[in-house]
């Protein structure tokens, strides 16, 4: 049955079990085609990263180009919509189809910039905490217990004001917020694997402590946090989406999906449709990576693996 | 494989513990339920009265600007001052075209250029009694005028003391302004001298005042219920309500307010956008035409801006009409800084954008393909970030690149008086209280304007001239070379007046006598 | 179990403590409150009054001290923007956030175990498949959208429906629907995957084999293990809830602490901003405590550690 890839591993308490294994791309890519759901989910994703990608050569019309008489038309397939806008216009006149084109670049791209940052300085952060225990794991802790403290929302709202809108002030706020959970799976990883045989070994060898890091404590780590990844995506395109939406994220006249949505949100009455495309890209992205993560995280847990089928 | 399709038991500690969590969110949840808010009028019409006769009782939708209290002269303005009409009198009415008419005062002349002397009615009294007189007038004065209020100086600003001269007359002592009497009739709220004496703290939950209503109750940010009162002074003269209880909500977003008017929960909404007017019937919308103008500010210390070609080439790229479209089509174009109503105003078409000639001003000026920034408040008044886009992309056509800022209000504020770092475009509004052109010019126009960054001498001594002419036709004279100034210098780039909606039920009859007053007072409300 | 409990109630204070110093810091840099106070184009010498009146011209250390002594006693002071105590607002907005947050919380654990659960005792049916696509999409969909889209065709249509506000129980069904779905989504997730863990363990299958009926086995062993996830996720959940759902309640003009929150930042006024923080880290960091204290319970070695 397709649905496998729906099913989520239970990591709160217990670390993942895919330590300690690799997988190989193959055998990946097997599993994935026989999960119908998953595979058009990934294609989607490939879709629409090539999209944003190559926005200038999909999109019909320049989404800067205003034509203030042609304003808040509705779709082609509406009385009065044209085939000029194929997804209708908006206040300005300018097409719904190609802003929501472009705007899949901000935010694609703040998704994937953000879990770049976050898995780069949470994973750091983590293997020290793990690594080196004493005060530097408690400072380590405690800052993430007051990180997650806030509420995130609110947390990225308050930078956001304090910062001043804007691209960056996005980046950054969300950064701080979603840096803590790689931080605990990290160090989780860390604390499990310190014990075990093969890093116990390497040390007696004689091992230097960053060539044990990096030979044998990063490759079981990136497994488990390249799972974590696909679903941290969609977390921070909900996030942004959230903040600009609230008009504390991305500015005029660059646009995401979260900021289109809240310009159609003056037009909800008489043009419906400023507001189900952009979020519909919006939800279609964030469920399919959400398939994705899900799917990934069975396959490289060799206990689930068994349920897909191999 | 165990196999079950009975639901779960209740006595595992699983449960428990989540029944725990349950029951603290229940908790809270109940007190939510315990309290609901005080609800309008559930059906059209139910108001209290017997079949066939007026309805008695109206409920408000309030616009979003309400300041902390009800005691307009130390407290900050906002939109709640309109309703202060009917708590207190005004010294004199203003109609819709501007003109004076008696209010509390029943005359005015001026003694010489800089004494203002006010005749006052005999008969009035406050509603716990106090009379109104001279003195009290005074001492409502300067408390208005006191450095602790914040409406004071920004409402009188040329005002510096007030005599009582007999037991019902004062003399206003002033700076040259021939527009001290309507900023009188607009802001000059009387409360009784009683409370000020003996509980000041009072007003600012339920000032006392002379007109046809009283404050009930009042929240700050949620709610404020009038009264009409029995013993009204003015039931003869002024009005006789037949509207006697008042509703007045704040708080609400626009389309809350929307959906309370189309569900009959209130029969009067203030504020609503043009997009939302168009699910109403055309005769429940009331465009109130406010006297505001939205425009371009330049920086004139600003090389770019300084260089008059880019200036022209800027006001000949920007097409008004479209803009005004930006409004639900609503709006007016604007040709000038003030409106068709003020006095003032030149009668001269809406310019037609010419981006041709604007696009070889530019080059010549050797400006092509440059950057120029422009800075905007989205939330500091509607509209204004489709208004700045717009703006960005026509003036991208004269081989500009236009950069844009958005700033919250409260940064924006103080942006727009950091005259020394003004960007080089800013979008401004302005507002016309009192139908006057000179006004506002000290602010944005003038040398020593506080948010002004334009500096002509000749502006300024042709405006010093208007503010002492008493005669209005000569006054409406010079404020118009004034104008004509201010178009050959391209001193600002008028773009817009917006237009300002209120909706109302069908059942009520309303005529707005004035801007921006609530005239509760002479409403009626069918059943 | 005591040294446990001790240990656990003295981190949530020190995190508490730490947020309040973050939230004065975060409030200072905002920027100046004054020119949003007044009208544009007041005075100088007003705003320089205002300024002094308010306090926020004395030196920092002096401003910090009187921040403390508000924090401790809960009152930041009036809200620069309305005049009323913040403290006032803040008690004010929190039915309307119950009422709200309780309501979807219900549905959402309800409907949402229910489902994880069923799905779980029957894996790979229709009904397993059909959950975890309620559940993922759940997970999935933006709030602000889901609001947006009931409003346009669903309120704005049925002319039934109210499309904002507060007052009547026809005024919470959009919104509580639409805050319950992501919890939903994600508690009927876990537990399913947490039910599903339980029933593979060893034990299960051993006291099946014994003899012990299903429902018996899962009521005493599964479910209370099975329990440790849950209430996890639930706790997560509710702390969301109760720290106010700032989008929903600012798209269906909600007048709770979501609400509050919104405004407050977009006026920049400290007080008021300082207290919704500091009450939402409050909640947070108590039911965080409280779920800890409840693995306690739950599974009695965690208390021993």
């Amino acid at each position: 049955m397709g649905v496998q890839g729906l099913d989520v591993e239970v990591s709160v308490q217990r670390p993942s079990r895919g330590v300690g294994m690799r997988h190989s791309a193959g055998r990946l890519l097997r599993l994935l085609l026989r999960d119908k759901i998953a595979t058009i989910a990934a294609l989607f994703l490939l879709g629409i990263t090539g999209v944003a990608i190559f926005a200038q050569y999909v999109a019909p019309h320049d989404p800067l180009l205003q034509a203030i008489p042609d304003r808040l038309q509705p779709p082609a397939w509406v009385e009065g919509g044209s085939p000029g806008h194929i997804l209708g216009s908006d206040q300005l006149g300018r097409d719904t189809l190609s802003r929501v084109i472009y705007a899949s670049q901000i935010s694609m791209f703040v998704g994937w910039v953000v879990v770049a940052i976050t898995l780069i300085v949470g994973t750091t952060l983590g293997i020290l905490a793990g690594l080196f225990g004493g005060w530097l794991d408690h400072a380590i802790m405690g800052t993430t217990d007051v990180l997650m403290a806030f509420p995130g929302l609110l947390m990225i709202m308050t930078v956001s004001a304090v910062m001043g809108p804007g691209l960056e002030t996005v980046i950054i706020a969300l950064s701080v917020r979603f840096w803590t959970s790689y931080a605990r799976v990290t160090r989780g990883l860390v604390l499990a694997l310190k014990e075990a045989d093969f890093m116990v070994a390497a040390q007696v060898v004689g091992g230097t402590r960053r060539h044990v890091i990096r030979r044998h404590l990063l490759p079981n780590i990136l497994s488990p946090l390249a799972t974590l990844m696909p679903l941290e995506v969609g977390k921070v395109m909900l996030a942004e989406a959230g903040i600009s939406f609230l008009g504390l994220g991305i500015q005029p006249p660059v646009s995401s999906w979260g900021l289109l949505v809240s310009e159609g949100r003056n037009f909800i009455s008489s043009a419906w449709w400023l507001i189900t495309f952009p979020g519909l890209a919006l939800f279609a992205t964030i469920l399919s990576t959400n398939i994705v993560g899900n799917w990934l995280r069975l396959a490289t847990d060799p206990i689930h693996r068994g349920r897909l089928g191999e | 494989m165990p196999r079950s399709s009975t639901p779960i038991g209740h006595r595992s500690r699983f449960a428990r513990a989540a029944g725990l969590l349950t029951s603290l969110v229940l908790m809270v949840a109940a007190c939510g339920s315990a309290a609901p808010p005080e609800q309008g009028a559930q059906s059209p019409g139910a108001n209290g009265t017997p079949a066939g006769a007026l309805a008695t009782k109206i409920t408000v939708a309030w616009a979003e600007d309400q300041p902390a209290d009800l005691d307009r002269q130390i407290g900050a303005r906002g939109s709640v001052t309109d309703q202060m009409y009917v708590v207190t009198d005004p010294i004199m009415k203003i109609g819709v075209d501007g003109s004076l008419t008696p209010g509390l005062a029943e005359s005015w002349t001026d003694v010489d250029a800089s004494t203002l002397r006010i005749k006052l009615r005999q008969d009035v009294t406050f509603s716990d009694g106090a009379k109104f007189d001279a003195n009290a007038f005074k001492a409502s004065m300067d408390r208005l005028l006191s450095p602790e209020s914040r409406a004071g100086a920004s409402s009188f600003p040329t005002l510096h003391e007030v005599k009582v001269v007999d037991p019902y007359t004062v003399d206003l002592i002033h700076d040259p302004n021939i527009t001290l009497a309507k900023e009188v009739a607009l802001s000059a709220y009387m409360y009784s001298p009683k409370q000020m004496a003996e509980s000041p703290d009072s007003i600012k939950t339920g000032p006392i005042g002379t007109g046809p209503y009283v404050v009930k109750s009042y929240q700050s940010g949620s709610s404020l219920v009038l009264q009409a009162r029995d013993d009204y002074w003015g039931k003869d003269v002024f009005a006789n309500p037949t509207i006697k209880d008042v509703d007045i909500r704040f708080g609400l977003e626009p389309r809350v307010r929307l959906a309370m008017l189309q569900s009959g929960e209130a029969q009067l909404a203030m504020n609503i956008s043009p997009d939302d007017a168009k699910q109403l019937n055309q005769d429940q919308i009331l465009n109130l035409h406010s006297p505001e103008l939205y425009f371009i500010r330049f920086a004139f210390k600003q090389p770019i801006t300084a260089d008059p070609n880019v200036r022209h080439a800027i006001n000949l790229a920007v097409d008004r009409k479209a803009i005004a479209q930006l409004f639900g089509g609503l709006g007016d174009p604007a040709s000038q800084m003030w409106p068709r109503t003020a006095s003032g105003w030149v009668d001269r078409p809406v310019p037609t954008p010419d981006v041709a000639t604007a696009k070889s001003l530019i080059e010549q000026a050797g400006y092509a393909g440059q950057t120029i920034h422009m800075t905007y408040s989205a939330d500091y008044k509607p509209q204004m970030s489709d208004v700045a886009q717009a703006l960005a992309g026509m003036i991208g056509q004269t081989g500009l690149t236009v950069e844009l800022r958005n700033l919250d209000s409260a940064t924006y504020k103080t942006y727009i008086r950091d005259l020394d770092n003004a960007e080089p475009l800013t979008v401004i509004s302005v507002s016309y209280d009192t139908l006057e052109a000179t006004r506002t010019l000290d602010i944005r126009v003038a040398c020593a304007g506080t948010m002004s960054t334009y500096c002509n001498p000749d502006v300024d001594a042709l405006y010093q001239q208007a503010v002492q002419e008493p005669d209005v036709a000569k006054r409406t004279a010079i404020l118009q070379q004034i104008e004509v100034a201010l178009e050959k210098d391209d001193a600002v780039v008028p773009l817009v007046n917006p237009p300002l909606l209120w909706a109302k039920s069908a059942k009520l009859d309303f005529t707005p006598l004035s801007f921006p007053a609530a005239p509760f007072a002479t409403m009626t409300l069918h059943q | 179990m005591g040294a446990y409990v001790l240990k656990r109630v003295a981190r949530s204070i020190l995190t508490l403590i730490a947020i309040t110093m973050v939230v004065f810091v975060l409030t200072h840099l905002l920027g100046n409150p004054v020119a949003m106070l007044l009208p544009a184009d007041a005075s100088n010498e007003l705003l320089n009054y205002t300024r002094h009146s308010l306090g926020l011209d004395d030196p920092l250390i002096v401003q910090f001290q009187r921040f403390v002594v508000d924090a401790l006693q809960g009152d930041f002071g009036p809200s620069l923007f309305q005049g009323v105590s913040s403290r006032d607002l803040l008690v004010r907005s929190l039915p309307a956030t119950g009422l709200l947050a309780g309501t979807a919380f219900i549905f959402a654990s309800v409907i949402g175990l229910t489902l994880g659960i069923l799905a779980a005792l029957k894996p790979r049916s229709w009904l397993d498949n059909a959950v975890s696509l309620v559940s993922i999409t759940g997970v999935s969909i933006p709030e602000f959208w889901l609001a947006l889209l009931l409003i346009v065709f669903v309120a704005i249509p049925s002319n039934f429906l109210p499309t904002a506000g507060y007052g009547t129980p026809l005024h919470l069904i959009l919104p509580a629907i639409v805050l319950s779905i992501r919890p939903l989504g994600r508690i009927a997730q876990i537990a399913r995957g947490a039910m599903v863990d339980e029933l593979r363990q060893p034990y299960v299958v051993t006291a099946h084999s014994k003899g012990l009926p299903v429902r018996t086995i899962i009521r005493r062993h599964v479910l209370k293990n099975a329990g440790i996830p849950i209430v996890t996720i639930a706790g997560i959940e509710v702390v969301d809830l109760l720290s106010g759902a700032i989008i929903v309640e600012s798209v269906f003009g909600w007048p709770g602490v979501g609400w509050l929150a919104g405004n407050a930042l977009r006026a920049m006024d400290f007080p008021l901003i300082q207290t919704v923080v500091v009450w939402a880290a409050l909640v947070t960091v108590t039911v965080n405590l409280l779920v800890d204290l409840s693995y306690a319970w739950l599974n009695p070695r965690v208390g021993n550690q």
